[in-house]
């Protein structure tokens, strides 16, 4: 086993670490303070013109889709080089959150698209989408229809040569952006499996009967929308791959972005136990340094165990998703699950550390512990990771294994012959 | 044209001193290393000059083989390639030696640039000797640098001003930071390119060295003492810092 980084990616990540010095710090307060008033002045985390700045400026430095095929116009360096390079843009609050800054294309969608694009799909959305000319929003979620899919109540049912589109969506984001696509999931056919149940549609935002409804205030910094479908009429040309079989790229679509999830929270831990340490060794409290006691020792140890646990667990993953291996289900839960959990009890131990000071909108580890709190029911909610990991390990009736015997070349002998 | 730049692997310089350590009386191995703050200025600085003048670019450090991983980011950042003298000393004589030998095997180089200083052992004197030592002009302190019909034209910037000066033929100039020359962040594409650019090692010599011996390496122990200054008004307190300041010869 080689558990040595490459000098590549150590370059890449002090890359990106002195692009997040420059460019992504000094936007710290701006953004925490647009958080505080984000309900009564909706709008972005970070000035338009900071946001531009920061997309024009990672373009340049060629950090636009860093696993994405170099045909799509991405580096095509794989998962363990975006693995790293989000650890190191997630040490901000800016790249930690994906409503601050996030390096396009959102990857997930685009391989959603890759995927299923057809006919002249590839032109009015995938090319468009991979040179930021679009953005796109998954619309899935309705009201009685979460992590249980089965539950959708949107219908798309046969007009003539097209389909009809009835249903509203909840929990949509990007409603706010003008340029974005929704790839909407539709029931077809209810009678059904689930597996043929669902169809995929594009779905421009101005498209006549779609209406963004009201936003959703929720406890952190996670703008979404309801999205109304209101006899909205769409041609064949509208359905993305096919008919009644939405579910399975989806729960592909899943698998990537949960590896995503995961370094974003790997990143912000570290930064916070560096937080920790700091303070640790710099406050005085009854005539000693808080390092000297034991709990704040005790927290600092617990939390570099955890963080360091689910690192190697995640960069397996990436590696894993680098050797080809498409079925990350019991590794794209177990990390989802894993660094949510790990960054919602390193943040809580370091405000507890920081005192008053770890609770205040000015430090912004109460800013961390918000949106990981989103997302430990973002993406699944981590019940129902844990379930498919079991429902897995019960019905292979084995632990799971986690061993890939590599390939490498023989070392062959050739005798020539008379 | 060729331009060289010469750069040093130092330990990290961005550790507060308060938490710096010795061993050996040379940094803890503990600190990661880097290239030196004004290193990455000169490099900057001859990246811009080999676009202006379609130049090729070497970098050239003595040190250890260890260093070439971080010596690489200047070759991310643009330059053409490597060249590292392996060696361990700090005599500045030594070292300039060692980069004269680096130097004369490139054999036509028209202009070298170097780091203000070092950033660890902040002496900026290895430009210098090595000027002398080749024959050439030394600028310390250069920010801009222009070249015209065989002229070079150079900015020298201090703290008090700004002077003028004009040379011909190759030269040494150490490069002080100014706004131009903030180190870019090395591309994407640069950074996996890099790996693929030559490095040539050459053994050092141990000729040069100054009639002078290491005694001992201390780092000053800094305390800090928090002392509050009433500040209802605003005038009065200036008064009181500057007086408080003045007391203790800090002005």
């Amino acid at each position: 086993m080689d558990f040595g980084i490459s000098e590549e990616y150590m370059m890449l990540k002090q890359a990106m670490r002195e692009f997040v010095k420059r460019e992504l710090l000094p936007l710290e307060k701006t953004l925490l303070e647009r958080d505080m008033s984000l309900w009564t002045e909706p709008g972005p985390l970070i000035p338009k013109e900071d946001s531009e700045r920061l997309y024009a400026i990672t373009k340049e430095l060629g950090f636009w889709g860093i696993e994405v095929d170099e045909k799509f116009g991405g580096q095509g360096l794989g998962m363990m080089a975006k693995t790293l390079v989000m650890e190191e843009l997630c040490k901000s609050y800016v790249g930690f959150s994906p409503h601050g800054f996030m390096l396009p294309p959102d990857a997930p969608n685009l391989y959603y698209l890759d995927a299923c694009c057809a006919g002249d799909q590839r032109e009015r959305y995938f090319i468009p989408y991979c040179n930021r000319e679009l953005d796109s929003a998954m619309a899935v979620t309705e009201a009685d229809a979460g992590s249980d899919v089965s539950g959708l109540k949107t219908m798309a049912v046969r007009k003539g040569d097209g389909w009809l589109i009835n249903g509203t969506k909840t929990f949509i984001s990007k409603c706010d952006k003008d340029n974005v696509f929704f790839i909407l999931i539709a029931v077809t056919d209810k009678e059904a499996s689930s597996k043929e149940k669902f169809t995929a549609f594009l779905i421009d935002k101005d498209h006549p009967g779609v209406r963004v409804g009201k936003e959703i205030p929720v406890i952190g910094a996670m703008p979404t929308w309801e999205l109304i479908l209101d006899e909205v009429e769409v041609g064949d040309n509208a359905v993305l791959g096919e008919v009644g079989k939405a579910f399975i790229p989806l729960q592909n679509r899943f698998g990537v972005r949960r590896i995503e999830l995961a370094s974003r929270c790997t990143g912000m831990a570290e930064r916070i136990i560096q937080m920790m340490i700091d303070q640790a060794n710099t406050r005085v409290t009854f005539g000693k340094p808080l390092a000297t006691r034991q709990s704040v020792q005790n927290w600092i140890a617990d939390s570099t165990m955890e963080l360091e646990a689910v690192r190697l667990r995640l960069y397996y993953a990436a590696w894993k998703s680098d050797q080809g291996l498409t079925d990350l289900r019991i590794e794209g839960s177990t990390i989802k699950v894993a660094a949510t959990e790990m960054l919602s009890n390193v943040a809580d131990r370091a405000m507890q550390l920081h005192g008053g000071v770890g609770l205040s909108k000015e430090l912004g580890i109460e800013y961390v512990a918000r949106m990981v709190r989103i997302w430990r029911v973002l993406e699944g909610p981590n019940e129902i990771h844990r379930w498919t990991i079991a429902r897995q390990l019960l019905r292979d009736k084995k632990p799971y294994n986690p061993f890939i015997v590599t390939e490498e070349e023989d070392y062959v002998i050739t005798v020539e012959q008379d | 044209m060729h331009i060289a730049v010469l750069a040093k692997v130092v330990p990290d310089y961005e550790v507060p001193s308060m938490d710096f350590e010795l061993s050996n009386n040379r940094a803890h191995e503990r600190f990661s290393r880097m290239l030196g703050l004004y290193d990455e200025n000169a490099i900057e600085t001859g990246i811009q000059l080999k676009g202006k003048t379609s130049s090729s670019l070497t970098i050239i450090s003595y040190g250890l083989e260890s260093d070439i991983q971080f010596l690489r980011k200047g070759v991310a950042m643009g330059a053409d390639k490597l060249v590292l003298v392996k060696g361990t000393s700090d005599d500045a004589g030594i070292i300039a030696q060692n980069l004269k030998q680096a130097i004369d095997n490139l054999e036509d180089v028209d202009l070298i640039l170097a780091g203000q200083q070092s950033a660890d052992m902040d002496r900026g004197v290895v430009p210098g000797i090595l000027a002398q030592m080749l024959g050439t002009a030394f600028i310390p302190q250069v920010g801009y640098i222009d070249y015209k019909n065989g002229d070079w034209t150079v900015s020298q910037m201090t703290a008090t001003g700004q002077r003028e000066l004009e040379f011909q033929g190759p030269g040494v100039l150490s490069i002080t930071s100014i706004p131009e020359n903030v180190p870019r962040i090395p591309a994407v594409r640069a950074i996996f390119a890099a790996k693929k650019k030559p490095v040539i090692k050459l053994n050092g010599i141990e000729q040069g060295k100054m009639p002078l011996q290491e005694i001992s390496v201390e780092i000053p122990k800094i305390e800090s003492v928090c002392e509050f200054i009433d500040a209802q008004d605003p005038n009065e307190a200036v008064k009181s810092l500057l007086t408080r300041l003045s007391e203790e010869r800090y002005i």
